[in-house]
């Protein structure tokens, strides 16, 4: 499953990334590698993006992205 | 001894404020990621010799963004000697993960630990000590914001830059190390002994910029199938697992934490960020802040600052502020305005009664207050006003007999300055006439029901002298005409302070200045710059509350709201960014738009940032709903909104052409802690952008109202360059040139050559279109924002098409190309006179035609009924916008971009 089919509120762990090029590389510097921890926060009021904290911290990304990154629910 | 540290840290780690704090220089500050685009660089306070250089934040050192370049150009090429990096000890994980970049340049690093006060706050512990131990760097806690801990941050930095001594960097784990041990040995000689880990870590990354720059060395693609072969995944993945595990595997050791309660930042957004809530939120603030600064507290202290600084006068007076109608201005005004309103009744009346042969000139010359020079020359020599002497009182009566059995009755209209609402007065004199007076009134308010403007217009009856029974007070007796005393001085009824316009007029006077220089001083300078400078503490009100949203956080969560929004129209929630700052200012707007990273969507954005109206603009804005809207609520975030929608719709119409189709932006974006903004540091953002308002007052706006009025004040005249003055400001340069060009704005509804001349010098700075319209309009017997709804009455044959025709000149003004200063930054952002800049220029004033044109032609639908070519005209517009706005992708398009995503992913 992918960070685009969790519920708000859950965790999991990032297994493993298939996006392609820049934008892999930016998920991948704000912390979102192989074995990272990620909850689903919120979801914008237009249903996309969405609000995770991964590594202590708020970030905001794309479902059309979230879809790219493999995860396994914790 | 001489140096050069580098600032390097997270975006919104605090950088520039440390910056400040080191150079003691004020850069621009917010609570977003991304406000430092270019690199600065200042001299660090009371140590002349060292230089500190404020680089962009990042996230990391990818080749991506032009920040990352900027950053990695300079730490590469620029050889500092050492390298400060800041890291948000409340975020301590990921803002490592530069630091283990950092130290693969050679050059020392300093840690300094900021915003440890959250860390605390949140009931955690930090242990700096440890942090330097696994690190193996200097760790120096530091708060930029108290300005704690940078002494030691200098201390820091010179003893490792003495030092020289390369840190020892991230260890990955054996495997990842021998082989990148093998890539370094097989680098190309050229590379400096102290970058080879970069840049063998850089080629496993595949980093286009290093591939490009190292050539020729295809022979090292063996090293990086080989990591990818033994760990199963990309190399540049592996990397950056590899560092995230370099961090974690210390990073419990460093800081505990206690199980997290609900941060305040999680509540706050619980309803900020609500789904439902959300957007109305926005919408509320937005509105809101706007309200306040432009149409109540903006408001009054503009009126003030106008009328008052820059106007007459005005009176020392708190009740003011808290009810105005209680105040001494208002005290002042019970008795100025009969006053004003029967000398109006006197003059019109005398007007009549000359018009029939009846001499006026005793009258005249004693009942008004501004007699002409004719009448009072006529009266002799040594001439004093005194109505109330034997021999005026006789001439009075012999007039008022002569007029009486004349029947003579004046007739004229008056408009209320703020609500618009007209009042025909029928002025008589002597009993006889009065049932003459009435029934002439009374017949006119039939006309007014008839025609259903009941609300907005009255005919009323006026006695040149005499008593009526007062409307309110039944029995009490209120003078008319020659009865009504005039006020006294201002100081007699409080503290008056005597505005700007009034004490200089005085001092030059006083200085017996020639007339030529008083007129340019005072109709050119003090008016033109003057009714700018009015607008400061409106623009102060508005900067402040900017400031307030930009440091606490809110910003970036505005982006989050609004990202699927504008990704519809191919642009990203960063484009508010650019919007927000581009109501302070179009130049720094344009320049923020680099942080987009696509660059259709990036070119998009500069195109139409400047459609939000800046500071500058804010005056237009306000004249238009204080003057001619009379202060209603919605024209400001009307006005605001109109900009957005611009933006918007450009976005989806334009995305539909080829060159703005391109991949789309991608969103990732930090959501940082909500911070309280301190006073003093709102206080000086506030005046920081106030200051550069007025110094472009002082300098580019003075030039050109001296320009302007020059150009308006002289002209040719039968033949003759001579000075026209106001009487025959028609026949002026200005005039010449704006009549070139007025039938332009004729479908728009203000072609005359006054509204068209503003458009002109709104290039130069779009303050000058109210300094400009203050200079053209001004000189007439009525303020000069009414002199200019006098000229729309007249283009447009209709008052009541005023307000029409009014806003549709807003319009164009808001939306049209911006002043030359931001269309340098555009020139800049698009790379030159290129077809990028002129398609911005283009579509900036077509659009704004097109929208003012539609504004004006429905609005006359409207108000008028009337449908013309213009109606159709504007339909036309609208059909061609809905199109533009619904069409589908153009289809061949469609596939071809299909295609090359095909061709890329074989």
């Amino acid at each position: 499953m992918t960070l685009n089919d969790m519920e708000v509120g859950h965790t999991c762990i990032v297994e493993r990334l298939n996006d392609e090029g820049e934008i892999r590389r930016r998920i991948m510097d704000m912390g979102i590698t192989k074995g990272a921890e990620i909850c689903v926060m919120k979801i914008a009021p237009l249903g996309d993006p969405i609000d995770v904290t991964v590594r202590g911290y708020h970030l905001s990304l794309r479902r059309s992205d979230a879809a790219n990154i493999e995860v396994i629910p914790a | 001894m001489a140096l050069t540290i580098a600032l390097v840290g997270n975006p919104n780690s605090g950088k520039t404020t440390l910056f400040n704090q080191l150079t003691g220089n004020h850069q621009y500050v917010g609570n977003w990621p991304g406000v430092t685009v270019e690199r600065k660089t200042g001299k660090l306070k009371n140590h002349s010799d060292v230089e500190v250089v404020d680089l962009p934040g990042i996230y990391s050192l990818s080749p991506y963004s032009n920040e990352e370049i900027i950053a990695r150009d300079y730490l590469v090429q620029g050889s500092p000697d050492v390298i400060v990096d800041i890291v948000d000890a409340s975020n301590l994980e990921r803002n490592l993960y530069l630091t283990t970049q950092l130290m693969e340049f050679g050059v020392p690093v300093v840690v300094a630990l900021n915003q440890m006060d959250v860390v605390h706050k949140r009931g955690c512990e930090l242990d700096s000590a440890a942090l330097s131990k696994e690190l193996d760097l200097p760790v120096v806690e530091i708060s930029a914001l108290q300005g704690d801990g940078i002494d030691n941050v200098i201390a820091a930095a010179k003893v490792a830059a003495e030092g020289r001594k390369a840190p020892s960097p991230a260890r990955f784990s054996p495997d990842l190390e021998a082989l990148i041990e093998h890539l370094e040995a097989d680098l190309p000689q050229a590379v400096a002994p102290q970058l080879k880990r970069y840049y063998a870590i850089k080629y496993l990354e595949r980093d286009e910029k290093v591939l490009a720059e190292l050539g020729g060395i295809e022979d090292l693609d063996g090293h990086v199938r080989a990591v990818e072969a033994r760990f199963g995944d990309r190399a540049d993945a592996v990397i950056s697992n590899e560092r995230y595990n370099f961090i974690t595997s210390f990073i419990n050791e460093v800081q505990k934490k206690t199980e997290p309660e609900m941060s305040t930042t999680s509540k706050i957004d619980r309803i900020l960020l609500n789904r439902v809530l959300a957007l109305p939120i926005f919408v509320v603030i937005i509105a809101a802040i706007y309200y306040i600064s432009v149409s109540t507290v903006g408001g009054y202290a503009t009126d003030w600052a106008n009328d008052g600084v820059f106007g007459d006068g005005w009176y020392l007076d708190p009740v003011a502020i808290v009810n105005p109608d209680a105040s001494t201005q208002a005290r002042y005004d019970a008795d100025a305005e009969p006053y004003d309103e029967a000398q109006e009744a006197i003059a019109n009346y005398l007007d009549a009664a000359s018009e029939k042969g009846i001499d006026t000139t005793a009258v005249a010359a004693n009942f008004l207050a501004e007699p002409d020079e004719e009448t009072i020359e006529a009266m002799g020599e040594g001439f004093e006003p005194d109505p109330e002497s034997a021999e005026t009182q006789a001439a009075l009566k012999a007039f008022e007999a002569k007029a009486a059995s004349e029947g003579v009755i004046a007739e004229y209209t008056i408009i209320n300055e703020e609500d618009l609402t007209q009042t025909d007065y029928f002025v008589y004199v002597g009993e006889q006439n009065e049932a003459k007076a009435q029934a002439l009134a009374d017949a006119r308010n039939g006309e007014i029901a008839a025609e259903g403007r009941s609300e907005a217009a009255e005919a009323v009856v006026y006695n040149f002298d005499g008593e009526v029974a007062s409307e309110d007070n039944e029995g009490e007796m209120v003078p008319q005409g020659v009865l009504v005393p005039a006020p006294q001085e201002h100081e007699a009824y409080g503290i008056w302070i005597p505005g700007i316009p009034v004490l200089l007029g005085g001092a030059l006077q006083a200085v017996g200045c020639v007339d030529w220089l008083y007129d340019l001083i005072m109709d050119g300078i003090v008016a033109g710059v003057g009714a700018v400078l009015g607008f400061v503490p409106q623009i102060m009100i508005l900067f402040f509350l900017l400031a307030i949203l930009e440091r606490c956080g809110y910003m970036a969560r505005v982006t989050f709201i609004l990202d699927r929004l504008f990704r519809r129209f191919g642009l990203s929630g960063k484009t508010f960014i650019p919007m927000i700052i581009g109501t302070g200012c179009g130049v720094p707007g344009v320049m923020a738009s680099r942080t987009i990273e696509s660059e259709s969507s990036r070119h998009l954005t500069v195109m139409t940032t400047t459609f939000m109206p800046c500071s500058a603009k804010l005056p237009i804005i306000a004249l238009i709903a204080t003057a001619v809207f009379g202060g209603v609520w919605w024209v400001a975030p009307l006005a605001y909104f109109m900009g957005i929608a611009s933006i918007v719709m450009s976005g989806i119409i334009l995305k539909k052409f080829k060159a703005f189709r391109g991949e789309t932006t991608p969103y990732i974006m930090e959501l940082p802690e909500y911070r309280l903004p301190r006073f003093v540091d709102l206080l000086r953002s506030m005046w920081e952008r106030a200051w550069a308002f007025i110094r472009k007052a002082g300098t580019i706006i003075l030039l050109a109202t001296v320009v302007v009025w020059f150009l308006s004040g002289y002209g040719v005249y039968e033949g003759q360059f001579m000075w026209v003055g106001e009487e025959l400001m028609d026949y002026s340069f200005l005039a010449y040139f704006g009549n070139a060009f007025a039938w332009v704005f004729t479908p728009l509804g203000f072609n005359n050559w006054q509204s068209a001349s503003t458009v002109i010098t709104g290039l130069i700075a779009k303050e000058n279109v109210i300094g400009t319209m203050a200079i053209v309009f001004g000189g007439g017997e009525l303020p000069w924002a009414s002199e200019f709804m006098q000229a729309l009455a007249a283009t447009t044959g209709s008052l009541a098409l005023v307000p029409v025709a009014a806003f549709a000149f807003m319009t164009f003004q808001l939306l049209c190309a911006p002043c030359f200063a931001a269309m340098g930054a555009i020139k800049r952002e698009m790379g030159g006179f290129n077809k990028w800049f002129w398609a911005a220029i283009g579509w900036e004033c077509g659009w704004a035609y097109a929208i003012a044109l539609i504004v004006y032609q429905v609005g006359k639908l409207v108000v008028l009924g009337q449908f013309g070519f213009g109606t159709a005209v504007a339909f036309l517009l609208i059909a061609a916008i809905l199109f533009g706005l619904f069409r589908p992708m153009p289809r061949d398009e469609k596939i071809a971009a299909n295609l090359s995503t095909v061709s890329e992913t074989a």
